[in-house]
């Protein structure tokens, strides 16, 4: 841990600059730039519910909340999840030449590609908020919950990442792995559905242990359902638990590996 | 400067039997499992074997020796990229490296905002990358292409923004890897006495060669290596003797 606290002393502003400059760097060159952060997820937003609501006719109330706007709050935090699993995972070797060509705090590349997915993530918030506002949802004193689900978010993909990306350098094979697991995480993650409508009770109870599922669920009560936190103790006892054990885990494999790195990579 | 008062200098690399050992896998199978195991019967090369050397403040040493001797491998211990398996390293100072002259650019950016990115990337905050920025630009030579993305630039044009950031942003100590070409004739000689003003300025040159007369020009004291081990270490005309009777 402090291997990784240390690499990020005086890195600070670094991180930042990087991290934009990560941005710019994926949507430089096409014309419409940035807006495709926002233009991608929008049309994934519309096609799901089309397919639901006139494909399927599913799209009913879902606790008395439309179901455009249980898959909006469920979606948006999705993308920066998926974001930050992705590209947690290709942190280090997609950057390989930071680690091979030159002397660089190696644990900064999760930072600040994860740094550039909370931006991103930061846009899209804004678009949901302000539609949130508009449909009468927001604000509401239940929002401030947000500082309370998104950094517990961003720790916890940013420790998985640490596994990861330390992982995909050995293996290309990762990447692909999570690559195809992302469909299966996300079907069954509750983005698209109500977690706590299961009726099959174990499933239910395996879901606890699901945090996409417990960050998706945390947004709705957020913004959707006037839920506090710790009305339901025993989902964030269980994501705090994993979430202690993914960064003992990421910690350990990222010192473990780390001078091993640049040989083969 | 003379021999005596380098003495006196601080030590600022400091190598003591430093070993370097590469695991060759066999299959990509073999490299994923040794994620989870590592197994005695991997096969491996010993790059370097029990090297201890001192260089102090100001000094231009030049590391000798023939292809895969260990050279790469010591340059890159010292620039912290890679990491030995024994022995204690200590490098004090800031290090500029002249080896991968473009790694951290991005082709999309532009010349003057690859300054800011490498920058960055070294470590240095704004306001230091600004002093240097007028500097870098004008020993770069690239005129009004520092406006325009990376992707437009020659290899030797990216070469010389490479370079040039490397030697501005006043580094304690200097590798130079002299394989490294960089641009025409013009510009390698323009190189070549940026290199010599700055290590009669005071600071420290690792110079790594295969050709005698450059490392002799530049360095007083060579460190001849050998399969991985140092054969000699100390003035350069003894050193080159060495060389040239044992490799013959």
């Amino acid at each position: 841990m402090l291997n990784i606290i240390n690499e990020h002393k005086g890195f600070s502003r670094q991180i930042w600059k990087l991290a934009v400059l990560e941005i710019q760097r994926r949507f430089k060159g096409s014309f419409l730039g940035s807006a495709w952060a926002v233009i991608g997820p929008f049309t994934t937003l519309l096609l799901f519910w089309f397919v639901f609501t006139i494909g399927l006719r599913q799209g009913n109330e879902i606790h008395g909340v439309s179901f455009f706007l249980f898959l909006m709050v469920g979606l948006v935090p999705w993308f920066f999840i998926r974001d930050m699993i992705v590209g947690g995972a290709r942190a280090i070797r997609g950057n390989a030449q930071f680690v091979t060509k030159i002397n660089f705090p190696v644990s900064t590349l999760n930072t600040f590609t994860a740094v550039s997915h909370l931006i991103v993530h930061a846009l899209l918030f804004a678009c949901m908020y302000v539609y949130l506002i508009i449909a009468g949802y927001a604000p509401s004193i239940y929002n401030l919950q947000i500082f309370f689900y998104l950094p517990l978010a961003f720790i916890f993909f940013l420790a998985l990442g640490w596994t990861i990306s330390t992982w995909a350098v050995f293996s290309p094979d990762l990447q692909s792995l999570i690559s195809s697991l992302m469909t299966a995480i996300f079907w069954l993650s509750g983005v698209l559905w109500n977690s706590y409508d299961l009726q099959v009770v174990w499933l239910k109870k395996l879901l606890l242990f699901n945090p996409v599922t417990f960050i998706v669920n945390g947004y709705r009560k957020t913004f959707l359902y006037n839920e506090w936190f710790w009305e339901n103790p025993l989902e964030v006892y269980v994501f705090l638990g994993i979430l202690v054990i993914v960064i003992a885990f990421g910690v350990f494999n990222y010192t473990r590996l780390r001078k091993d790195m640049a040989d083969v990579l | 400067m003379t021999h005596e008062k380098r003495e006196d200098s601080p030590v600022v690399i400091s190598f003591k039997n430093v070993s370097k050992e590469y695991i060759l896998y066999k299959s990509d199978q073999e490299r994923f499992l040794s994620l989870f195991y590592k197994s005695k019967k991997l096969r491996r090369h010993q790059a370097l074997k029990d090297v201890s050397f001192e260089i102090r403040k100001g000094e231009a040493v030049g590391i000798i020796g023939r292809n895969g001797a260990g050279k790469s491998t010591l340059l890159k211990i010292v620039t912290g990229v890679t990491f030995p398996d024994g022995g204690e390293v200590t490098v004090n100072g800031k290090v500029a490296a002249l080896l991968e002259l473009t790694a951290g650019f991005s082709q999309e950016m532009t010349g003057r905002e690859n300054i800011y990115l490498k920058g960055y990337i070294l470590g240095y905050s704004k306001e230091e990358i600004e002093e240097m920025e007028d500097r870098i630009i004008q020993f770069a030579e690239l005129g009004e292409y520092i406006d325009q993305p990376l992707r437009t630039y020659s290899s030797g044009m990216s070469m010389r923004l490479g370079f040039s950031i490397n030697v501005n942003s006043n580094p304690d100590i200097l590798v130079v890897d002299e394989a490294l070409s960089v641009g025409d004739a013009r510009f390698q000689s323009k190189c070549n006495d940026k290199i010599n003003q700055m290590a009669s300025e005071g600071v420290t040159v690792m110079f790594v060669s295969h050709s005698m007369g450059g490392v002799k020009a530049l360095c007083e004291r060579i460190i001849y290596i050998k399969q991985g081990e140092l054969v000699f270490d100390g003035a350069a005309d003894e050193a080159i003797k060495v060389y040239s009777e044992k490799e013959g």
